[in-house]
C-alpha cells in the first residue's frame, strides 16, 4: 500500500498546491503524522532516500527487513530497535512460561523433578533477575549452579561445564553475557539434557532479545527531522497526557480499559477530521491510504497493554490488544498489527489462564524471529498439561 | 415458526423496528443462525446450544475468569487416597428454577442417565470415566472412578438436570423438558416466542446475582442481516461475525469485537461404511479433485488444516504436507479401483460414480461451498446431488442412521480439542465411521498418559494418520469474532462457551 501511495502521490502532485488553512490547535497535532500531511512532497523524498523498500518494510512492521534494507543508518537503527523490542516482549513471555511449565509439571507429577525441567526453569528464573530464586531450585548439580551464577552476573561458565552436549546452553548463556554473539543451535531442536531430549532451549528468546539489544545499540544513529519519527509513536506521553483520558484505574478493570481507549478514540476522531479539513488533498490521501492515524492508534494501544503487563493488569492489556488488532487483517502482520501486539497478546493471554490462546498470537509471529519455535513447544507442552486428564467438550458449528 | 428475515430493506426495516419496540431497557438480545431444536444438554450437540445450556444450567464445576476450574454447584469436595473416589458436597442454597432443591439425587441421575445407552446421550463419553454415582445424602454425593484421576473436577463441567422432572432413569430426546426445561443457572426460560425466539429471565435466586433482567436469543438465519441489527442496535450481540462484516463492525463506534475462537476446523466426512466410500482409494481420489482454496476463496480468509487440529494447536503435525489439487492422481487412483472414464463420466460396473453432499442448513457459508464443491466434483467425472437438511434430519439422517455419502459441517472444540469422540471407534460423535486400531491406541495413549509430551507426540501421530487414511477431508478453520453493542459492560466471553461469565455483564 505505500509504494503504491506513493506512486500515485509522485503522479499526482503539483507545485501549485493550495496553502492549507490554520490549524486548529489540539495537542494530538504534535505528531509526525501533521507533518506528513502538511508536507507530503518531503515524506516522498524521505522515503525514495530510505530506500523505498526499507520503509515499506517498516510501514508494514517487518522489522528485520527493514533493517536489512535501510541504506539510511537512522532507518536501519529504528528498525533494530523495534525488532529488539519485539524480542524484548517475547522474552517476557518465555520467561514467565517456563517457571509456569515446570511448576504445573510438578504438580501433576512430581517425577519430572528428576529430570531436566527445574534446572532449565531455574535458568528462565535466574536470567529474568531472580538468581536467588534460581539457586534455591533442589537437586542442581555444580555445573548448573555455575550456569545459574553466570545468568545472574557470577563468573563465566567454565567450558568444562556439562550442561547439554551439542553446548546450546552453554553459548545462550555466553550470548547473555554479550560473550558471544551467536548462533546458537537450531530453536526447533531439543536440548539433549542427560541422555534425555525432551525440551526445547529455555533461553532461546533471551539470547536473541540480547543479540537483537546490541545490534540496536551498535547501530544506534540519530536521525533528524521526519526521518526520526515516521511511522513510529506519533504522541509523546505527555502529550497524551493533555488529552485528559480517564484513568484506567488500579485494578484490573476491563471497562474502566475500554472506556479509557474509547475517550481516545473520540479524540482522534474529532483531531483527525479537523486534520483532513486542513490538509491538502496529497495529505488527505496519505492520511487514508496508509491509515496513518489508525496505525499511530493501535501503537499507543499497545504500549498502554505492556504498561498494564508490567503493572499485573492482563485483562486490561488484553481488551487494549484486541481494540488494537486490525481483525480484517486476522493474523497478518500489517501497519495496523505490528508484531509486538501479538506477542504482548500472547502474554497477556497466558497470564489470564489462555496459554492455548497465547499460541493462536505466536502463530502470526511465524518468520518473524527464529528462535520462536523453541517458546511455542514450550507454550504448547503447557497447554497440553494443563489439558491433561480433562476430556473435552465439541460441537457442531 | 422459525422467522426468517428476509433479503429485503423493508422487510428488514421492519424486523428492526419489531426487534426495537420489543426490546427492553435491560434486555440482551443475542443472534444465533440457528435456534436449539430442543433444551436438554444430555443431546446438545451444536455450538448454540451450548451457549444457551450456559445461561440455563449449571455444572458441578466450571470455569473462573482465569479458566481455573472453580466450585458451581459443588460446595466442597474430598478425593480417596487411591484418586478412585470423590466425594461432593453440594451448595445446599442451589435451587432448580421452580424452587425446589438441587440435591446429591439429581447429580446421580444425571450421570446415570448420560450412562444410560437407552438415553443415547450426546454427552455420553463425557462421563465414561465415571463407574457409578451414589447419594450418600441429600447433598452428598460419591462418584467411583473407572481408573484414578488426578483431577477429577476439570471433568465435572456438564451440567446436572432435575431428577424430578424425569420419570425413570433414562432421558428421552423427546421428553416435555425439552420445551420445559428447569435449571439452575443465572437464567431460567421464560418463553418461546412465535418468531422461534427464546426468552429468558434472570433468576432471582441464583447466587452470583445477574444484572441483566433478561435475555434473548434470536433466530437470524439470514447471516447477512445480523450485523445490520447490531448496527441499527436491535441486537446486544452477534455471537459469530461473518468475515466479511468484521471491518464494518470493528469500524462502528458503538460495537466492540471479542476474539471467539472455538478451535473449529471444516470438514469433508466420507460414510465409511457405504461404498465405494469404504475403498481408500475413491477418498484419495476425491480429496485430489477438490481445490481447497477456491472453495474457500469466496466465504473468508482462513487457513487450510491437514487434520483434525488448527494450525496453532500443539497437536497439529506440521509435519503433514499440505493439500494440493491433483486430478491426474486422481484419475490413476480411480482406475486403481476399478474405474473407467466413459466420456464425461467415471463408472464401475456399468454404474456411474455419483454422491450426494449432505450440509446443515444452519451451517453458515454451507450453500456458497457445496455448490462450488459440486461444481468442481461434476467437472471432473463425478455426479454430485447436495441436500441442506433441517435440525431433525440432520440428527437423523446423519448422526442416528448414517444415511449419507458425503457432509460438509464443522467441528468446534473446546481448548482440550479432544478429537476422541470424532475419531475413536467407540467415539459417540463418530458418524463416518471411522476405525482404526492404531489411532485407537493412540488416542487411548493420549487419554491415560501423565506426560504432556507423550500426548503430543501421540495425537500429532494421529493427524498424520488420519491425513493419511482420509475419513475426512480436512478444509480449513476461520478466525472468529463475536461482536457486542458498547452498552454491555464487564464483558469477558469464554472461549468456548460464550456466556460462562454473562452474570458479570451488565446493560449501560
Amino acid at each position: 500500500m505505500l509504494a503504491w501511495t506513493l506512486a500515485l502521490l509522485a503522479a499526482c502532485s503539483t507545485e501549485t498546491t493550495p496553502p492549507p488553512p490554520p490549524a486548529a490547535p489540539s495537542p494530538l497535532d504534535q505528531s509526525w503524522i501533521t507533518t506528513v500531511v502538511a508536507e507530503p512532497q518531503a515524506f516522498a523524498q524521505l522515503i525514495d532516500a530510505g530506500p523505498r523498500d526499507a520503509w515499506v518494510a517498516y510501514h508494514q512492521g517487518d522489522w528485520s527487513a527493514a533493517a536489512r534494507l535501510a541504506r539510511d543508518f537512522g532507518l536501519r537503527a529504528r528498525a533494530e530497535a523495534q525488532q529488539a523490542q519485539l524480542y524484548e516482549d517475547l522474552a517476557g513471555l518465555e520467561a514467565e512460561a517456563w517457571p509456569l511449565l515446570a511448576s504445573r509439571w510438578q504438580e501433576r507429577d512430581p517425577s519430572v523433578s528428576d529430570g531436566p525441567l527445574p534446572f532449565l526453569a531455574a535458568l528462565v528464573l535466574a536470567r529474568a533477575g531472580q538468581g536467588p530464586s534460581a539457586l534455591a531450585t533442589p537437586g542442581l548439580d555444580p555445573d548448573q549452579r555455575a550456569a545459574i551464577e553466570a545468568l545472574s552476573g557470577g563468573p563465566a561458565l567454565s567450558p568444562e561445564a556439562a550442561l547439554d552436549p551439542r553446548g546450546c546452553l552453554k553459548a545462550s548463556i555466553a550470548i547473555w553475557r554479550g560473550e558471544h554473539s551467536g548462533p546458537v543451535c537450531p530453536h526447533r531442536q531439543a536440548l539433549l539434557i542427560g541422555g534425555e531430549e525432551r525440551f526445547t532451549n529455555p533461553l532461546a528468546i533471551a539470547a536473541g532479545a540480547s543479540l537483537a539489544k546490541r545490534a540496536a545499540q551498535t547501530s544506534a544513529t540519530p536521525s533528524e527531522g521526519l526521518a526520526a519519527s515516521l511511522f513510529g509513536d506519533a504522541w509523546a506521553p505527555s502529550t497524551l497526557a493533555g488529552l485528559d483520558l480517564p484513568d484506567a484505574g488500579s485494578s484490573d478493570d476491563v471497562q474502566a480499559a475500554r472506556e479509557r481507549a474509547r475517550a481516545f478514540d473520540a479524540a482522534l476522531e474529532t483531531w483527525s477530521a479537523s486534520l483532513q479539513e486542513r490538509s491538502t488533498e496529497d495529505g488527505r490521501a496519505l492520511l487514508a491510504d496508509l491509515r496513518l492515524v489508525e496505525a499511530a492508534r493501535n501503537r499507543v494501544l499497545v504500549d498502554w497493554a505492556r504498561q498494564a503487563l508490567a503493572e499485573g493488569h492482563p485483562h486490561q492489556a488484553a481488551a487494549w490488544l484486541m481494540l488494537a488488532h486490525d481483525v480484517e487483517q486476522g493474523r497478518s502482520i500489517g501497519p495496523l498489527n505490528p508484531p509486538q501486539r501479538f506477542a504482548l497478546a500472547a502474554r497477556a493471554d497466558l497470564q489470564t489462564g489462555r496459554a492455548r490462546q497465547a499460541l493462536d498470537h505466536l502463530d502470526a509471529l511465524d518468520g518473524t524471529v527464529p528462535e520462536l519455535p523453541a517458546l511455542v513447544e514450550a507454550l504448547g507442552d503447557l497447554v497440553v498439561l494443563e489439558g491433561l486428564g480433562r476430556g473435552g467438550d465439541s460441537k457442531e458449528h | 415458526m422459525t422467522h426468517r428475515i428476509l433479503p429485503s430493506s423493508l422487510v428488514l426495516a421492519g424486523a428492526m423496528l419489531t426487534l426495537g419496540t420489543l426490546a427492553r431497557a435491560s434486555e440482551f438480545r443475542y443472534a444465533e443462525d440457528q435456534a436449539p431444536g430442543i433444551v436438554n444438554p444430555l443431546f446438545a450437540s451444536t455450538m448454540s446450544e451450548a451457549r444457551v445450556h450456559e445461561l440455563l444450567f449449571e455444572g458441578l464445576y466450571t470455569d473462573d475468569k482465569d479458566l481455573a476450574t472453580k466450585p458451581a454447584l459443588a460446595a466442597s469436595s474430598q478425593l480417596s487416597e487411591d484418586r478412585t473416589e470423590m466425594t461432593i458436597r453440594l451448595r445446599p442454597d442451589a435451587r432448580w428454577h421452580d424452587g425446589q432443591p438441587v440435591t446429591a439425587g439429581d447429580v446421580a441421575f444425571t450421570i446415570q442417565a448420560m450412562k444410560d445407552p437407552s438415553t443415547a446421550s450426546t454427552e455420553q463419553g463425557r462421563v465414561a470415566w465415571i463407574e457409578s454415582a451414589t447419594v450418600v445424602d441429600d447433598l452428598t454425593v460419591r462418584l467411583r472412578f473407572v481408573r484414578p484421576e488426578a483431577r477429577p473436577e476439570d471433568k465435572l463441567f456438564f451440567k446436572i438436570l432435575p431428577a424430578h422432572k424425569f420419570s425413570g432413569s433414562s432421558v428421552k430426546r423427546t421428553d416435555g423438558f425439552r420445551t420445559r426445561p428447569v435449571g439452575s443457572g443465572p437464567f431460567r426460560l421464560d418463553r418461546y416466542n412465535d418468531d422461534g425466539s427464546i426468552s429468558m429471565v434472570r433468576n432471582p435466586e441464583h447466587s452470583s446475582a445477574p444484572a441483566i433482567e433478561s435475555m434473548t436469543m434470536r433466530e437470524v438465519s439470514d447471516k447477512g442481516y445480523q450485523a445490520k441489527l447490531l448496527i441499527y442496535e436491535s441486537l446486544e450481540a452477534l455471537v459469530r461475525v461473518l468475515p466479511r462484516d468484521l471491518a464494518t463492525l470493528q469500524a462502528n463506534r458503538k460495537v466492540e469485537l471479542y476474539p471467539y475462537q472455538t478451535n473449529s476446523w471444516w470438514y469433508l466426512g466420507y460414510n465409511l461404511s457405504r461404498a465405494p466410500f469404504d475403498d481408500p482409494k475413491v477418498r484419495e481420489a476425491l480429496d485430489l479433485m477438490v481445490d481447497i482454496p477456491s472453495l474457500l476463496a469466496p466465504i473468508g480468509t482462513g487457513d487450510p488444516v491437514t487434520g483434525p487440529y488448527v494450525p496453532s494447536s500443539p497437536f497439529y503435525n506440521h509435519e503433514v504436507p499440505g493439500h494440493a489439487r491433483d486430478t491426474d492422481r486422481a484419475a490413476q487412483l480411480l482406475e486403481e479401483a476399478g474405474y473407467t472414464r466413459s466420456g464425461s463420466t467415471w463408472t464401475k460396473g456399468g454404474k456411474p460414480l455419483s454422491l450426494k453432499i449432505s450440509a446443515h442448513k444452519s451451517l453458515e457459508s454451507a450453500q456458497e461451498v457445496v455448490i462450488n464443491l459440486q461444481s468442481q466434483l461434476q467437472a471432473q467425472g463425478v455426479g454430485v446431488q447436495v441436500e441442506f437438511l433441517d435440525e431433525v434430519s440432520w440428527r437423523s439422517s446423519i448422526w442416528r442412521e448414517r444415511k449419507f455419502d458425503l457432509v460438509l459441517s464443522q467441528w468446534s472444540f473446546d481448548r482440550n480439542e479432544d478429537v476422541r469422540e470424532q475419531l475413536h471407534s467407540q467415539g459417540s460423535r463418530n458418524f463416518t465411521g471411522y476405525k482404526s486400531a492404531e489411532v485407537d491406541r493412540l488416542l487411548d495413549l493420549a487419554r491415560d498418559t501423565l506426560d504432556p509430551q507423550e500426548k503430543k507426540q501421540a495425537l500429532r501421530s494421529v493427524h498424520a494418520l488420519v491425513n493419511a487414511e482420509r475419513p475426512m477431508t480436512f478444509l480449513w478453520t476461520l478466525d472468529s469474532y463475536s461482536a457486542m453493542s458498547t452498552q454491555v459492560r464487564n464483558v469477558v466471553v469464554h472461549p468456548f462457551y460464550f456466556f460462562t461469565w454473562a452474570d458479570d455483564w451488565a446493560l449501560q
